[in-house]
């Protein structure tokens, strides 16, 4: 059964309103506020509804069938599921489109302005389940959405689409945060590795099989060791950064490195005053000017800044309140790491600061080498050379973009920017590179200078370094120079050989003798 | 000298004036700071008990 509606206030919690959770309910829902909000944001511009009743949802059904069919209040099955769309429909139109009988313009307009669905669950709480709804524009580049899986749905035999990352409310029988944000966090996992996107009810499951303390079911929470567990136990690794990398790390930078390789990551916070929860992050803003002081509590020597100091929010599944809420990031203070300000709030109306505790990366076990590694190789190797050649070309405000990649994604991605030139283009274009690499590109006031590529499925002792792209012919000039003199011969010969190849492969003549290919020796000749 | 005229035309190297001696000193104190901290990967990367037995439970 089908029904439309417009997009109101009363229509809507009408529409979300069940027999167990009445519309006086809905009214006062965190949720329901939180959804009416977005979906009537001028930016999604939600106005009207398709309600569909007796819907069969694969996600509730597995909840259904691991826990309510046993209970023995008789909960249905069946839930409703509210599709949205940014265009008046009228009954006409709706007639047309239910009998078949609708325009090849209307078929066109209704799939233009489809902004996803939510799933009603008919429980007496709880109510949001599976939600896939559009996310904001990039206004203007700053937001960027890069946890997101093209989802489809079908109505009266309309294949219709939307990007989003399923969201869906705790119900605290099958899945707690944790819980939720994993499943979140899997559904694009799934996509990235073609690793399982499991349910709830395995979710917690999995993630309850290594400690036991309480009843896995009814969920009230997991620890952090049981939700490796559970993405241990779905073919992923779990990269964990704990207080000993809060302190240490660019923490905006890390989350970014790992959101603009499209992963989602899973933030453990505390709640100030409350305990712990868990967030899944699919996107961030980035503007163009820094936001942030600082991004690092106690930093390392010598560190390098990171494009994350411009990272102003990041955008959340927060199962309390709602899909893709901002999440403002507050700079290290007095020692303490990076902190958040979102949607929690005292009751007296104050924000209320989610504090960091852990990040967990759900990652594929061919990316070995992690942030750590290569955020250290970067401050203590590469940087520093950087420093010098940019001292002798005058090159300041130096900014490095680290984030983790794809052969594929960086492939599609330099063919867009046109960095290099045309014999450099098509010579990375036909190479065979490793699936996984960081991209590590360095910029003078937005000037793109150049860029290291590290294999991520190398390990900590190897080169790893595989490829450095020269975007500044005076910047490579001094910068192979000031390699030559660096004691570092290993990383000094492979600078030596990229600048070789900055054009492409070459026809060279054989070497009168080997030393001859030794470019830093040949340098050091003629002083 | 020839070899490293070669080299040279083989690698387009613009000459670059600066005192190499001066850079490499330059550098090699850079280099020198930021290794202080040559045990920072190995720290960062540590996950103690006390996280992984934090609870999430909100």
């Amino acid at each position: 059964m089908f029904e439309p509606k417009d997009f109101e206030w009363e229509s809507f919690v009408e529409a979300i309103s069940t027999r167990l959770f009445s519309i006086e309910q809905a009214r006062s829902d965190t949720h329901v506020k939180y959804l009416f909000g977005y979906l009537g944001d001028p930016e999604i511009n939600a106005r009207s509804i398709i309600v569909e009743t007796d819907y069969v949802d694969g996600d509730f059904l597995e909840d259904f069938a691991s826990f309510y069919v046993r209970c023995f209040e008789p909960y249905e099955r069946f839930c409703k599921r509210l599709h949205f769309f940014s265009m008046k429909l009228s009954r006409q139109d709706f007639d047309a489109l239910a009998s078949s009988n609708a325009s090849s313009e209307l078929i066109a307009d209704v799939k233009k302005h489809y902004l996803g669905f939510i799933v009603v669950k008919p429980l007496p709480d709880a109510i949001i389940g599976r939600t896939q709804l559009k996310t904001y524009g990039p206004d203007g580049g700053r937001r960027n959405y890069t946890a997101l899986v093209r989802y489809e749905a079908h109505i009266f035999g309309i294949d219709l689409a939307v990007e989003s990352l399923a969201f869906q409310e705790q119900d605290r029988a099958v899945a707690a945060c944790a819980t939720v944000a994993l499943w979140s966090c899997f559904q694009k996992t799934s996509r990235l590795f073609g690793t399982p996107a499991p349910r709830p009810p395995k979710i917690t499951l999995d993630a309850t099989q290594s400690i036991y303390d309480q009843r896995a079911l009814p969920s009230n929470g997991l620890y952090v060791e049981q939700i490796c567990n559970a993405i241990r136990l779905n073919g992923l690794d779990p990269e964990v950064f704990g207080q000993s990398a809060r302190e240490r790390l660019p923490i905006a930078s890390l989350i970014y490195a790992h959101l603009k390789g499209g992963l989602p990551v899973l933030l453990v916070v505390e709640v100030e005053g409350l305990e712990g929860h868990a967030l899944a992050l699919s996107g961030f803003s980035l503007r163009d000017t820094p936001q942030l002081k600082i991004e690092t509590a106690n930093p390392p020597k010598e560190a390098p800044q990171l494009v994350g100091l411009r990272i102003d929010e990041f955008y959340a599944h927060d199962d309390q309140h709602g899909p893709f809420s901002r999440l403002r990031v507050l700079a290290p203070h007095k020692g303490k790491p990076v902190a958040f300000e979102g949607s929690w709030q005292h009751s007296n109306g104050k924000k209320r600061k989610l504090l960091l505790r852990q990040i967990i990366i759900p990652v594929y076990h061919k990316i070995r080498l992690n942030f750590i590694t290569v955020y250290d190789r970067l401050r203590r190797r590469i940087h520093p050379l950087v420093l010098t050649a940019a001292s002798i070309t005058g090159h300041d405000l130096l900014e490095w973009d680290v984030y983790l990649t794809t052969t594929n994604d960086y492939k599609k991605a330099i063919c867009e920017e046109r960095l290099l030139n045309g014999g450099r283009l098509t010579q990375i274009l036909g190479s065979q590179q490793p699936r996984f690499f960081w991209r590590c590109l360095v910029r003078s006031k937005g000037m793109p200078l150049l860029e290291f590529l590290i294999d991520a499925t190398s390990f900590m002792r190897s080169r790893a370094v595989w490829r450095i792209n020269f975007l500044d012919e005076n910047f490579a000039n001094s910068f192979v120079q000031v390699s030559s003199v660096s004691d570092d011969k290993d990383l000094a010969a492979t600078i030596a050989e990229e600048y070789d190849q900055r054009n492409g492969p070459r026809v060279k003549e054989m070497p009168e003798h080997p030393l001859s290919l030794d470019l830093s020796l040949t340098l050091e000749d003629e002083n | 000298m020839a070899k490293s005229k070669r080299h040279r035309e083989e690698n387009d190297l613009e000459s670059v004036t600066f005192d190499r001696e001066k850079v490499a000193q330059e550098l090699r104190e850079r280099l020198a700071a930021a290794n202080e901290d040559a045990d920072f990967s190995e720290k960062a990367s540590r996950i103690t008990q006390e996280d992984l037995r934090f609870q999430v439970s909100l």
